[in-house]
């Protein structure tokens, strides 16, 4: 194998590299996008509409979330974008993060609903920073910290506002991030 | 280039992948193990003799970075393999500390036992994931063993809880850590 065809070789690595990145930068900013959408739904309904009505919403847009994350992954696979071992290792990941914030409530009795969607908020920031630091993906770890911030400085600060900074802080990051990863994903 | 080299190239590869994963294995095993050894005398610490526990824990942890970061070190000079993952890991670390001490604040774990279960849980929950990204069942075994004995010692054994995490958690890593690097050689 002479020189030419070592270097059209690792040419053709870095590009299948950059594809596969691009593949899973497009789905990741979609699934973002949704989540930031159901986010910003959820909270702003729980700042403006009584309780029990704010619960339906919240079912109703998980929901919604659950069944449109599904046809995305769905229709990725059918268009035969690459199905990488890493997006089952992301999805682990969140599941611990979620068996986490399950047995942290359990353990140190936290009930009322601004408590919850705190440690639920603060949680998936979590998770965001983290996808950002392991995947270089800057823009996700920024909005992370976002989130944290804003919604914690609105929990101690302005508590009758939490739901409605948690809504537009905590949402849009998510959805700009999704957008960001999207448009360097096509 | 013809099929046999092709496949040639391909089982190089498959080596080099297979050499790296060992090495981060070991690597990781080393890790584990001083994690353990610190909880060990952290915890000891806790149970016996609280009024020190606090400077024991800053020494212990002081103690901790530096073997964590001499060994950090000495194992890269020493391999074949060059890795860039050092920086993503070290910042997950700082980044899941930084949330357990905004949990531990925003939920009120005020005594040793509720701040020792929430350190464990996030220690926990770092090994699972750290374990599910690399794609290391070991790794995330390790943290879903320590959660369960950490949980079951808070409610069995409460009054021991601080001692029951330095002999079992500590045990474990050390065990785990020492398991990892022998098994992989």
């Amino acid at each position: 194998m002479n020189e030419k065809q070592v270097l059209n070789d690792l040419k053709t690595i870095r590009q299948i590299m950059e594809r596969t990145r691009q593949s899973v930068s497009s789905e990741s900013g979609w699934f973002s996008v949704t989540g930031g959408m159901m986010w910003l739904v959820g909270f702003l309904s729980q700042q403006f509409l009584q309780e029990q009505l704010a619960g339906w919403v919240w079912l109703v847009g998980n929901a919604i979330g659950i069944l449109v994350i599904v046809w995305l992954w769905v229709h990725s696979t059918r268009r035969g974008h690459v199905s990488s071992p890493i997006m089952r290792s992301v999805m682990l990941s969140w599941l611990a993060l979620g068996v986490f914030a399950g047995l942290f409530a359990w353990l140190f009795e936290v009930r009322t609903t601004p408590h919850i969607l705190l440690l639920v908020v603060v949680t998936i920031a979590l998770g965001v920073v983290q996808i950002g630091l392991l995947f270089s993906y800057w823009p996700f770890s920024i909005a992370g910290v976002t989130i944290a911030a804003a919604t914690t400085s609105a929990f101690l600060l302005i508590p009758d506002y939490f739901f409605l900074v948690a809504g537009l802080l905590g949402g849009g990051p998510l959805i700009i991030a999704g957008l960001w990863m999207v448009r360097s994903g096509t | 280039m013809n099929r046999n080299q092709a496949l040639g190239d391909l089982k190089t590869i498959r080596q080099i992948m297979k050499r790296t994963q060992k090495e981060a294995g070991r690597h990781s095993g080393w890790f584990i193990l001083i994690a353990g050894v610190l909880w060990l005398v952290g915890f000891t610490a806790n149970q016996f003799v609280p009024e020190y526990a606090g400077w024991t824990w800053a020494a212990v942890n002081l103690g901790g970075m530096i073997a964590m970061g001499w060994t950090g070190i000495r194992l890269t000079r020493r391999s074949d393999v060059r890795t860039t993952w050092w920086k993503p890991i070290f910042f997950f670390w700082v980044i899941l500390a930084a949330f357990a001490i905004l949990l531990g604040w925003l939920f009120d774990a005020n005594d040793s036992v509720q701040i020792g279960l929430l350190a464990i849980l996030a220690a926990a929950l770092g090994y699972v994931q750290i374990g599910a990204i690399f794609q290391s069942l070991h790794i995330s075994i390790t943290g879903i063993l320590v959660a369960a004995m950490a949980i079951g010692a808070f409610f069995l054994i409460p009054d021991h809880f601080l001692l029951a995490m330095a002999l079992l958690g500590g045990g474990l890593l050390i065990g785990s850590g020492l398991w990892m690097i022998r098994s992989r050689t």
